[in-house]
């Protein structure tokens, strides 16, 4: 087990921290940690995690050291063994360049063939690591070395939701129009932020893998009209 | 029902938050100050979950076609209903027709209007809050129509008096707690940042404030971690950046400081060129 560090953050702010890396490893240990964390649900208003912390927004009324004399406690007393990735989605991306407007630049600026960038980019198993920076956005781990790539020199006043692009090291998708500076590479027919869904608005959750499969023009078309109809389902796969 | 003729400034409607979505990277949202938001509120017998209208630095001009009560907080506006004054801080009557206008007198941050029975808007994952990137509307546009509830009593509630709130924000001190980055900085960027007057730069909206640069005092950045409103990040180029209700759950700046809760809305009333300082809560 990684050495981590409790300490209040604010006085309704609860902040486990490990050491400052991005490492699945890490990531499945922190995930234990967040579930013995709903031991104390009744102190918890809200959980925020990232690569390496977890913030424990507390309710009214609790204090951060309470909390954290009870959960050294209770770590000190159990086994907390970590929790690897259990399902992959499988998500729909189109490479086509009239929906991918950097893709060609890419891979001229890579020395590949788009087909090459598309295999790099869709041949992956990326890891869910957290939700942030916009809502809906989730940030992916696994990008290929050989696709790291910097921002735009001028972003783009509107990139449309559901975009896939790439910014240095990470690869992520727009979960609505914004402005960017992202290369945009592909786009996912599939929302992957629906403000509308108060159960669940995002299907992803931290821990989870997705691989992106590449469809072309016609298939994203008719992915989209399934989704405007209701009747799409994002294809997901157990892990053993 | 109100038309908006004129929506002012960064106008929005906001509830007492979004909560329960953080760890879909949802803000919490809310009113920049929750002071004076509440204060309005008050006036005129809303509940806790009802929203209110935030403006900033220019009020709206709205048409009503149903009798209501109403009141207006915040520094340096003037209300005016049908041409004639009103204070602020006290609920008034707005008969059907009748137009309001809230104009500032003087250089002023955030303003805010709240309504007997509570505005009937729509719920976005469970709140009004108006915020980019969930809801539809991110700001109140000419033409809007807003709709209230009007099961309610539109007497004016007796006692609606209350003593003005303008000393909360007069203060060059900001109450704070340390960051997870604090002990990053070295003895000497903590004695500047301790005795630095910080002067707020004209960079400031409902994510956060910006401050301008203090010489000497400058960190680099974190892996990306958890932030929250009131977190004091410190950029490498030496800004000082609070975030303030919109902002993101998560940020790569150190976070060098916390404000405390009530420091928050303070902060939201200073306007740019403010300098103020940062006092380290004492526990009791």
């Amino acid at each position: 087990m990684n050495s981590l560090k409790i300490r209040s953050f604010g006085p309704q702010t609860l902040l486990i921290e490990w050491p400052q890396l991005i490492s699945p490893e890490i990531h499945a240990e922190l995930l234990a940690y967040r579930k013995l964390s709903k031991l104390f649900a009744d102190q918890i208003a809200e959980t925020v995690i990232t690569y390496n912390a977890i913030a424990l927004h507390l309710k009214p009324g609790h204090s951060p050291n309470a909390l954290k004399a009870e959960l050294e406690e209770t770590i000190s007393l159990n086994e907390v063994s970590p929790l690897p990735p259990s399902m992959r989605w499988d998500l729909p991306v189109c490479y086509d360049t009239q929906l991918a407007m950097d893709l060609e630049e890419l891979a001229q600026e890579k020395q590949m063939s788009k087909q090459e960038l598309i295999k790099l980019h869709s041949e992956v198993d990326y890891h869910i690591y957290f939700c942030g920076f916009l809502p809906g956005f989730i940030y992916l781990g696994g990008l290929n070395k050989a696709l790291h790539s910097p921002r735009l020199a001028v972003p783009r006043t509107h990139v449309p939701a559901g975009s896939v692009g790439i910014a240095g090291s990470q690869t992520g998708i727009y979960p609505s129009h914004s402005p960017g500076g992202w290369k945009i590479i592909g786009r996912c027919p599939v929302p992957v932020f629906d403000p509308r869904n108060d159960d669940r608005p995002s299907p992803f959750f931290a821990g989870q893998l997705i691989r992106f499969v590449p469809v072309d023009l016609k298939e994203y078309h008719a992915i989209e009209q399934e989704v405007a109809k209701g009747s799409y389902e994002l294809l997901k796969t157990e892990l053993t | 029902m109100i038309t908006v003729i004129h929506p002012g400034l960064l106008s929005s409607l906001q509830d007492a938050g979004r909560f329960g979505y953080r760890s879909f990277g949802v803000p919490w949202s809310g009113p920049m100050d929750s002071f004076s938001a509440g204060m309005a509120k008050e006036l005129v017998q809303n509940t806790p979950e009802d929203a209110v209208l935030e403006f900033y630095q220019r009020g709206p001009s709205l048409q009503f076609d149903a009798d209501a009560v109403i009141a207006v907080t915040g520094q340096n506006f003037e209300l005016v209903i049908d041409g004639e004054p009103k204070s602020l801080f006290r609920a008034h009557k707005v008969k059907s027709g009748q137009l309001l206008s809230i104009n500032s007198l003087a250089a002023t941050n955030f303003g805010y209007l709240a309504i007997a029975g509570g505005f009937d808007s729509e719920r976005v994952l469970g709140s009004r809050s108006y915020c980019p990137g969930i809801t539809n509307h991110i700001r109140l546009e000419r033409g809007d129509k807003l709709k209230f509830n009007k099961n309610h009593s539109i007497e004016v509630p007796s006692l609606s008096r209350v003593k003005s709130i303008a000393h909360i924000f007069q203060t060059e001190h900001i109450e704070v707690t340390p960051g997870p980055e604090y002990d990053r900085l070295s003895l000497e960027q903590k004695e500047i940042l301790w005795n630095s007057s910080h002067t707020l730069s004209r960079n400031i909206n409902r994510m956060g404030y910006r401050f301008n640069p203090t010489p000497g005092l400058h960190s680099d950045g974190i892996l990306t971690g958890p932030v929250q409103a009131g977190t004091v990040q410190l950029t490498p180029g030496g800004e000082l950046i609070v975030l303030m209700r919109d902002a993101q759950t998560t940020g790569g700046y150190a976070r060098i400081l916390q404000l405390m809760p009530d420091a928050i809305s303070v902060l939201a009333q200073q306007i740019p060129g403010t300098t103020l300082q940062f006092r380290l809560k004492t526990t009791t």
